[in-house]
């Protein structure tokens, strides 16, 4: 099972990000965040994995459509719709965009590159501990 | 020899008008000076900030031969761009994000 984590850390801002990047150069010590996007705010969070666009995830995971026409035909809805919310998933790394031949045409196919979403609180309810 | 990855981030910002942001940033140590770097720093970069909900408004950096460092904005050509060291070429990419995203990647 291969899992894609989105995970809410108030510590990770532009600038302590780019303070990572600067002791990885200094020190030469990896760090690496794989299967996983980190963000301090929550909102950015849900405005980014919304219900719509973890349905869609999961047709495609369920599914395996041959095309993102097919798709937005399974889904019911229109595919300028679809194919906006696709291009937003393939940007948040848990869907890629084949190019693949169906009937003998060009199609696009959306595969899902895990199975599996997390949505990871548990260090801010740390941090938010410490406080107490 | 294999260029070997050093740092790797996938995140996700607040703007100041209720959009979000989204910034990747992968950078490799090359280990040989005779590798393809576009400079003495000896790494390798590709860094990407772009609108959530519009992935090709975009400022995108990289540094893959034959070009050598440059940028894109949008889906616009290669710029070429010139740093010496991988502290320029941050500084000319968190440039690139203010300007043309009003966003400020050191604060």
């Amino acid at each position: 099972m291969k899992t894609f984590t989105f995970i809410y850390d108030p510590e990770a801002t532009p600038k302590n990000t780019l303070a990572l990047m600067k002791k990885a150069i200094k020190t030469g010590m990896p760090y690496i965040e794989k299967n996983q996007l980190r963000s301090p705010s929550l909102k950015a969070l849900i405005s980014l994995a919304t219900e719509n666009r973890l349905e869609i995830f999961k047709k495609i995971l369920n599914d395996k459509p041959s095309s993102i026409y097919e798709l937005a035909q399974s889904l019911g809805k229109d595919l300028s719709y679809v194919s906006k919310e696709v291009r937003v998933l393939e940007s948040t790394g848990i869907i890629a965009l084949k190019k693949a031949e169906h009937l003998g045409r060009d199609k696009i196919q959306p595969v899902a590159l895990y199975d599996r979403i997390v949505f990871d609180f548990d260090m801010a309810l740390k941090k938010a501990a410490n406080h107490f | 020899m294999k260029a070997i990855l050093l740092f790797s981030i996938n995140r996700v910002f607040d703007g100041k008008k209720g959009e979000s942001f989204r910034l990747f940033m992968d950078l490799y140590k090359v280990p040989s000076a005779s590798s393809d770097v576009f400079d003495l720093t000896l790494y390798k970069l590709s860094w990407i900030f772009f609108n959530s909900e519009e992935p090709d408004r975009r400022v995108l950096m990289d540094n893959h031969k034959p070009i050598g460092l440059h940028l894109h904005i949008n889906q616009g050509p290669q710029i070429p761009v010139t740093a010496m060291t991988i502290e320029e070429a941050k500084k000319i990419f968190v440039e690139n994000i203010k300007k043309h995203f009003d966003f400020d990647l050191e604060v």
